[in-house]
């Protein structure tokens, strides 16, 4: 795999002026044994790129677009490094092992740095970007010096062939070990620091291969004392993998954990600290109890006024909830007294049991989804609004969705045209739709991308926002079937954020949240994932 | 087959596959269905002379015009006739439905495909199959770029992911791991591909079409069909590895054959035809659960399910005074019937020619066998790296890997159907001899080692492995394909007889089965008009 990197190398050395004060490095070495160091740096080297790759997926979600740059990121680096491999001049040995050493201690570190540092997501991107870098540049360097060290034992034509073969045949033992031994039988953490010790131990026995060609043979002690090191290091590492794990992903959290739960569709966390509970889907928050009010009565009163305008000021009746198995929208909704009934489609049954008999959160939605008027409907959504049922029932006079951001594609298609013209047929012709649409400040471009969208499947859109604590500036879409006026009307209920004057306000975007081209999500697309993870990048 | 597990997994899939499958989970349990072949029930008539077969009609059948086989071809001649008024047509089909490879399966997770299962989105120039895609209500309009196609229908992203060292990248060609002379070589191959792309002979036609037949027959173009793609990549110096996989994995995909098996005229088709200018992207791609079981559905229920006779063993067609005679036997009840009909047409793979129209001119290519699986899950398994897409392709097997039956429209947890797909590229008589050789249990190991060695905790959502041999299941275009001329005089009438199959085009494509569908109608409605 470093066979670019192997080539380019050869130009800036043979440019490179002799140093004859150095001993003749080859004189004291045995080729085929530097190629089997040649044959472990081609291996590791592989093996710390696919484990960034996999890592980088693991934390981050499927990410198609970090997954390129870290291959973009590698290469470059590689290329620098061979770059790097002209400026050394002295003392070649030397410096080949200490490298060796760093890339053992860099690489097999890796894993462990990137999960604990993921908590501190502010700085995530450049930790794992610059780990990507370091480990290219070193490997980069490796190949090229090792070539200078061994160019007197074979001749040049020779020598590239072997060192390439070697170093492909390292490539190749890698891409069959790391899926069958690496990923399943070690993990990543512990496969890095393994992977990482064997590195060590080339070093540590690169010191006594290699230790005739040293410029100054006296102080081998000092490089045999660092591969050592690191070595010891990187066994502690091993012992003690599992323990970084499980820190790294306590330290995900700010608070300590009271709920976990992987079910088969999302991993479920809740923490508690002092006075407000917080809950996490695949390492995301989701709500924090201290402010989730802001965030559910701005996404439930408007769509019920417009609803209500709409159908010339009787309450809305029937009322959907997609997503939203907290049952925090529905609490909202069951503030309106011409209610008759919610059915609320949410994929997780956990989450709805959650709901519905965890006592944190039975006590913050008021026992809602235990109200005899909701139903809860446990379903994908984008497959229960297809279904030929929907369209011989009753439409529905409101319409709340509320999902997780569109953070992966199977989450986008809830954000397509094709889902928002299946979400046209099931709401009245004067009925309204409100939307969760991210951040309209962080993720401009997506929440713009949602109104687009919306407006492309038929929809008359209004945008609006309002700050939650927790999130920072949070977007909603507010749409209907046809044209509808900023919404006034309140229910005679005690809010704890909106007025009628708050909820006119809210309709007022700043210049910095003002509307953006943005192409329309459709499913062969799914261009709003892109634009989400772009917007969402720039503020991470 | 004999041997241990990992030999049959080296055998069949190679090396790395062996190399890295696990053990079989010892309290993971799965069903095992292997298809019974519908070549079996041909075969079981046609092997005794078929004069004694036609000795013994019990039963005659009269109707204008008969079309044998109901693949996706003989279904389209069937629509052609009722399209332009001509009613009077009974199809004849093997299996047990009509569909041929375009056949399909149901469950109460999914619909999912037994073969065929997708059509790239056609432009206006092929405008029959256009004309059949709008009449199933997929096209919202037009617009500036084209055709609209109706959202659900065209294939969601994500389209494709691979499976490369150990973990699933986005898009086909992995480029983890690359280093930078691939990337350049793979410009390079690109480049040279465009230059295809933008080519137009002295008439301004282009190199590459569908239907096949409307493309350039410039010396330059024929040069091409005379070597492999093989031979024309190493012509051009493409030597890097995972350009000749990407190469080969089109080859694989959509002919059964490997590079030196392809006339480099096909190889390049498959990369330039649908692909309107350099900078554009490919066509989409059109699918639903079942695949282009989707069509099938369509065209039997504008044909008319009453006219499609299933299990129907065709022996014989041969051209009599005023028309043509064909005797079938009933595969289910063996009653044997012989139908007279003014015009035939004939809708089977040419390599049955032989045996069913004596004395027409002889036309059989070679076919790759393939080897398809349905696996069923009743949940969607972990796996490292990035997001499940519709096609999941692995970059060291020989298989295809798999693509997704709920991707579309279904949900995005719980139960569904992978379609897992093995082209059988070495030579086509042994391969077959090897495919057919398999067990159930021998060919689900196959299946499930792959994907249990992609995956995490496979084996436990797996509930069963549904499996169909397609002994001749495409036509292989080899070098001198295009522009045989056994080939073209293969499509020509035989006294009363129509030949239409997507084979007469040297690949096994919709777009070519619809082409020959319509252009055998055609001919035949043509001679009833005058005839009349
Ligand atoms: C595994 C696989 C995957 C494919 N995937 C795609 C794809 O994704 N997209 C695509 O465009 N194409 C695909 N193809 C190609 C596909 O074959 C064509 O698109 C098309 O369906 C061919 O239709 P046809 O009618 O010409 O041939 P067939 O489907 O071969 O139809 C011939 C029919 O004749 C019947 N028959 C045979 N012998 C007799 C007899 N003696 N008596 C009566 N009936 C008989 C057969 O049962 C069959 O139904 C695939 C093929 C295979 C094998």
């Amino acid at each position: 795999m470093s066979t670019e990197a192997g080539e380019g190398a050869a130009a800036p050395e043979g440019a490179a002026p002799e140093v004859s004060a150095e001993p003749r490095p080859s004189d004291a070495v045995s080729g085929p044994a530097v190629l089997v160091a040649v044959f472990t740096i081609g291996t590791c080297g592989l093996i710390y790129e696919l484990l960034a790759g996999t890592l980088a997926s693991y934390v981050l979600g499927d990410s198609v677009f970090q997954f390129s740059t870290i291959i973009g990121v590698y290469l470059f680096a590689m290329g620098v490094g061979a770059w790097l491999s002209g400026f050394v001049a002295k003392d070649v040995v030397a410096r080949f092992i200490e490298i060796e050493v760093a890339v053992a201690l860099v690489g097999g570190t890796s894993a462990a740095v990137l999960f604990a540092s993921f908590a501190r997501v502010s700085f995530f991107s450049i930790v794992l970007y610059g780990l990507v870098f370091v480990i290219g540049t070193l490997v980069g360097l490796e190949i090229p010096l090792l070539m200078r060290i061994l160019k007197d034992q074979y001749d040049l034509k020779d020598l590239i062939s072997r060192v390439l073969t070697v170093d492909y045949l390292g490539a190749l033992v890698a891409s069959l070990a790391f899926p069958i031994f690496v990923v399943p039988k070690l993990g990543l953490v512990r496969g890095a620091f393994v992977v990482g010790a064997l590195n060590a131990v080339v070093a540590v026995w690169c010191t006594h291969l290699l230790k005739g060609a040293l410029r100054r043979p006296g102080r081998v002690w000092f490089l045999r004392a660092e591969a050592y090191l690191t070595l010891a290091l990187l066994i502690v590492g091993i012992a003690y993998s599992d323990t970084v794990t499980t820190w790294s992903e306590d330290a995900l959290y700010a608070d300590p954990v009271v709920f976990a739960k992987t079910t088969p569709y999302q991993r479920l966390v809740v923490t508690q600290g002092r006075s407000s509970y917080q809950l996490y889907i695949n390492g995301a928050l989701q709500l924090a109890s201290a402010d989730e009010h802001r965030y559910h009565e701005a996404l439930v009163h408007p769509v019920m006024a417009v609803a209500r305008a709409r159908a010339g000021g009787t309450g809305a009746r029937r009322v959907l909830v997609l997503g939203g198995g907290d049952g925090l929208a529905v609490r909202e909704l069951l503030e309106h007294p011409g209610l008759e009934s919610v059915t609320l489609v949410d994929l997780d049954p956990t989450m709805t049991e959650l709901a519905r008999s965890f006592p944190l959160f039975v006590r913050q939605n008021r026992g809602s989804l235990l109200d005899p008027r909701v139903t809860v409907v446990n379903a994908d959504a984008f497959v229960w609004i297809g279904a030929p049922e929907r369209a011989t029932e009753p439409r529905y006079d409101a319409v709340v969705v509320d999902f997780p951001d569109p953070s992966s594609f199977s989450l986008g298609k809830l954000y397509t045209r094709r889902f928002y013209r299946m979400l046209k047929r099931v709401v009245s012709d004067d009925g309204a739709v409100v939307v969760q649409a991210t951040s309209p400040m962080y993720a401009r471009r997506a929440f713009w991308c949602v109104a687009t969208t919306m407006e492309a499947a038929g929809f008359t859109t209004r945008a609006y926002h309002t700050a939650v604590p927790s999130f920072g500036e949070w977007g909603y879409i507010l749409a209907a079937p046809g044209a509808f006026e900023v919404p006034s009307w309140l229910p005679d209920a005690p809010l704890k954020f909106l007025t009628p004057e708050t909820m006119a306000s809210l309709f007022v975007l700043s210049a910095d949240m003002a509307r953006v081209p943005a192409e329309v999500n459709r499913l062969n697309n799914q261009v709003l994932v892109g634009y989400h993870e772009a917007d969402w990048a720039r503020w991470n | 087959m004999r041997g241990t597990r990992r030999e049959l997994l080296a055998t069949f899939l190679g090396t790395a596959v062996a190399a890295g499958c696990r053990r079989r989970a010892p309290e993971a349990s799965w069903d095992v269905d292997l298809a019974p072949d519908f070549s079996e029930r041909a075969h079981r008539y046609l092997r005794p002379p078929a004069s004694a077969v036609a000795g013994a009609v019990t039963e005659e059948v009269r109707c204008r015009v008969l079309v044998v086989g109901g693949g996706v071809t003989g279904l389209t001649a069937a629509w052609t006739l009722g399209r332009a008024g001509q009613g009077d047509v009974v199809v004849l089909e093997l299996g047990d439905a009509a569909g041929g490879t375009a056949s399909y399966g149901q469950t109460e997770a999914s619909a999912y495909p037994y073969a065929a299962h997708y059509v790239p989105a056609p432009t206006d120039e092929n405008g029959d199959l256009v004309a059949l895609l709008e009449e199933m209500g997929l096209v919202e309009g037009r617009g500036p770029e084209g055709i609209e196609w109706a959202e659900e229908a065209l294939c969601a992203t994500p389209k494709e992911r691979v499976f490369h060292n150990g973990v699933w990248q986005p898009g086909l060609l992995p480029r983890l791991g690359e280093t930078a002379a691939e990337a350049e070589e793979l410009a390079r191959f690109e480049a040279e591909v465009a230059r295809w792309i933008i080519y137009r002979d002295a008439d301004g036609r282009r190199a590459f079409t569908l239907p096949l037949a409307h493309g350039s027959d410039a010396p330059e173009v024929r040069a091409l069909d005379e070597l492999s793609f093989a031979e024309w990549l190493d012509r051009h110096g493409f030597r890097s590895p995972r350009i000749r996989w990407y190469a080969e994995y089109g080859c694989r995909d959509d002919f059964g054959a490997s590079l030196a098996d392809t006339s480099a005229y096909f190889g390049l088709h498959y990369l330039c035809a649908r692909t309107p200018g350099p900078e554009d992207e490919s066509a989409e791609f059109l699918t639903w659960p079942e695949g282009n079981g989707r069509v099938v559905k369509h065209l039997v229920s504008r044909v008319g399910a009453a006219r499609i006779r299933a299990k129907q063993v065709v022996l014989q067609v041969a051209p009599v005074e005023g028309g043509a005679a064909v005797v079938a036997v009933d595969g289910e009840s063996g009653v044997t019937r012989r139908y007279r009909a003014e015009r035939v047409i004939f809708a089977l793979p040419s390599y049955v020619r032989r045996h069913v129209v004596p004395g027409a001119p002889a036309y059989a290519p070679t076919y790759a066998p393939w080897l398809v699986a349905n696996v069923h899950l009743s949940r969607r398994p972990r796996y490292y790296g990035s997001e499940v897409a519709w096609d999941n392709v692995i970059y060291d097997s020989r298989s295809l890997g798999y693509v997704v039956a709920t991707h579309q429209s279904g949900p995005r947890v719980g139960p569904t159907v992978w379609t897992w797909y093995l082209p059988l590229i070495g030579e086509a008589k042994a391969e077959r001899e090897k495919l057919f050789a398999l067990d159930a249990r021998e060919a689900s190991d196959l299946v499930v080692a792959e994907l249990d060695r992609t995956h995490i905790g496979l084996q436990a959502a797996l509930r069963r492995v549904e499996l169909r041999r397609w002994g001749h299941g495409m036509v292989r275009p080899e070098p001198g394909t295009r522009f045989s001329r056994e080939r073209a005089q293969a499509a020509l009438p035989f006294g009363p007889i129509h030949f239409a199959h997507t084979d007469l085009s040297g690949v096994a494509l919709i777009e070519e089965a619809v082409f020959h569908g319509v252009r055998a109608a055609r001919e035949v409605l043509a001679a009833l008009g005058s005839g009349a």
